[in-house]
């Protein structure tokens, strides 16, 4: 679908996002030319556009209650740059194809026990997901709900039952990893090409050109 | 408590992200002893486990709602501060990365609220309030919970101080809010810790005891018994009292008596679910430099619940 490997639209987004969080309060100029990155970028990777509004939506609007206070100037300034920062994010994270999460936290420049944990952690979320549909339907078949539903889901039990239920499949999954021959890292390729190296060193000395010049 | 981007400035990006580098450095160079390939998985699935325990929110106050933060939690689970500031940490970076939770520019801030003083603090008075409560086994989730409660707070005011520092809100506006706020939402992460934790006692005891001293001298000596077997020598030992639902945790260890967990030659671990009347099967992995053997060994148990020796093909015995 996309000419860009994961890992470079991963890196070239978060190079728009620091480089957006970092203007300057009052830079209207600079944040609107980040503006139009972030909509190009959206638009270049083809994101549908009603799952992102619905999720900048959602997102704004917690901003919002949090910003408001600071006075309509500040506010307006505050909500604007966190809505470039979310609209970047979010284009990336609608462009993933499902099961992609783990790829792209490979991309991720950190230390290799620390995407260890992180890769191992993303796996384990679907079986986490998995064990909390099965805990919801046996719930929902035993009569459980009602509006005070939430009740059942913070319960100390359910939660206990739910870390030992997926600790004992997470083991079983993990000596199935090691039997197949993981060692901590996952066999994928996440090196950039030369031409994607030129795009990210452009797109970060745009960005540091743009950030800079708001100060 | 998730500060997203262009909430702090620059510098305090710049100084609280150098801060939770340094603490994240130091956290991996620890938990790299504690936590080698036999531990991964309790550590990504507690890191998974708090991920998704974050996601479901409680009411407040006000029509304002709080979730866990599980800090403190994943601490005493893991039994490591070290541990649980990787965990949070881990948690954060996918929450900014994956889900666009907090902001980038800001995970180095939120990080040093969450993953450093939220765990740090919760581990410290954790293990204060356990020496004052007593020290009983059946002390620790209250002992957790008080100390989550405290801790959530101790997060929101230093995620405070931290906008004030900023310039994005004043002193008197912030603070009073955050606190305010976070009491209410650290009475919930009290009880729920606690309550996990008094769960987790009560059905998997071995979760969240600590090797006893003696058990660990014991050990020792056997192996001292059995200097010359092939290359190493692999010694259990029994729980001093046998787990009610769940399989015991037995570890390995090398001829000069070290755990091998990260040792050169050999990293092994072993699980033992129970599968029949005094026998249980022992799923075992044994990595000896480039070489993995796995699988699942069934092993007798004999009345006075010592294992029956036996060897495994990677020449760990197992005695």
């Amino acid at each position: 679908m996309h000419k860009f490997s994961i890992t470079l639209r991963l890196r070239l987004s978060l190079v728009i996002v620091i480089g957006t969080a970092l203007l300057k309060v009052g830079t209207w100029v600079n944040l609107s030319v980040y503006g139009a990155i972030a909509l190009l970028w959206a638009l270049w990777l083809r994101v549908r556009f009603r799952p992102l509004v619905q999720l900048l939506g959602a997102e704004l609007l917690l901003l919002t209650l949090m910003a408001l206070p600071l006075g309509w100037e500040r506010a307006s300034f505050l909500l604007a740059r966190s809505l470039v920062c979310l609209l970047t994010m979010n284009s990336f994270l609608l462009s993933l194809p499902p099961h992609s999460r783990t790829l792209a936290l490979k991309g991720l420049p950190l230390p290799a026990p620390l995407q260890e944990i992180l890769l191992l952690a993303t796996q384990y979320l679907e079986i986490l997901l998995s064990e909390i549909t099965q805990m919801q339907r046996a719930a929902k078949l035993r009569g459980l709900g009602g509006s005070a539903g939430w009740l059942r889901y913070i319960s100390a039990a359910t939660i206990g039952s739910l870390y030992i239920r997926t600790l004992h499949r997470a083991e079983r999954v993990y000596s199935a990893m090691v039997v197949r021959g993981y060692q901590g890292k996952l066999p994928v390729d996440t090196k950039l090409t030369p031409k994607e190296t030129i795009a990210l060193t452009a797109t970060a000395l745009v960005a540091t050109a743009v950030t800079l010049s708001s100060y | 408590m998730h500060l997203p981007d262009g909430f702090i400035s620059p510098p305090v990006a710049v100084v609280t992200g150098l801060a939770s580098v340094a603490a994240v450095a130091v956290s991996l160079t620890r938990c790299r002893q504690a936590y080698g390939i036999r531990q991964a998985p309790v550590l990504g699935l507690t890191t998974a486990f708090v991920f998704a325990a974050q996601m479901v929110n409680f009411p407040v106050a006000g029509g304002t709602s709080g979730h866990l933060l599980g800090g403190t939690l994943a601490a005493v689970v893991l039994k490591s501060p070290w541990a649980g500031t990787l965990c949070i940490t881990t948690v954060l970076i996918i929450q900014a990365v994956l889900f666009a939770d907090g902001g980038i520019t800001a995970l180095g801030a939120n990080a040093l609220n969450m993953a450093v003083i939220g765990v740090w603090v919760g581990w410290g008075l954790t293990q204060v309030l356990h020496r004052i409560l007593g020290g009983a086994k059946a002390r620790l989730p209250l002992a957790a919970g008080i100390a989550a409660g405290i801790s959530v707070v101790a997060a929101a005011i230093a995620c405070a101080i931290e906008l004030v520092l900023s310039g994005t809100a004043p002193a008197n506006l912030v603070l009073p809010a955050m606190s305010g706020i976070h009491v209410l939402i650290g009475i919930g992460e009290g009880l729920i810790t606690g309550g996990i934790l008094t769960y987790l006692q009560k059905t998997q005891p071995d979760l969240l005891l600590k090797e006893q001293p003696q058990l660990e001298k014991l050990v020792n000596s056997s192996v001292e018994h059995f200097p010359n077997r092939r290359r190493f020598i692999a010694a259990s030992f029994c729980m001093a009292r046998w787990p009610r639902k769940s399989g015991r945790r037995i570890r390995l260890y090398s001829t000069s008596g070290k755990r091998t967990h990260n040792s050169t030659h050999t990293i092994c671990g072993l699980r033992a679910p129970r599968v029949g009347k005094n026998r249980y099967e022992h799923h075992w992995y044994c990595r000896q430099r480039s070489f993995i053997c796995n699988g699942i060994w069934n092993c007798a148990i004999s009345k006075t619940e010592k294992c029956i020796s036996f060897q495994l093909p990677c020449g760990c015995a197992y005695l």
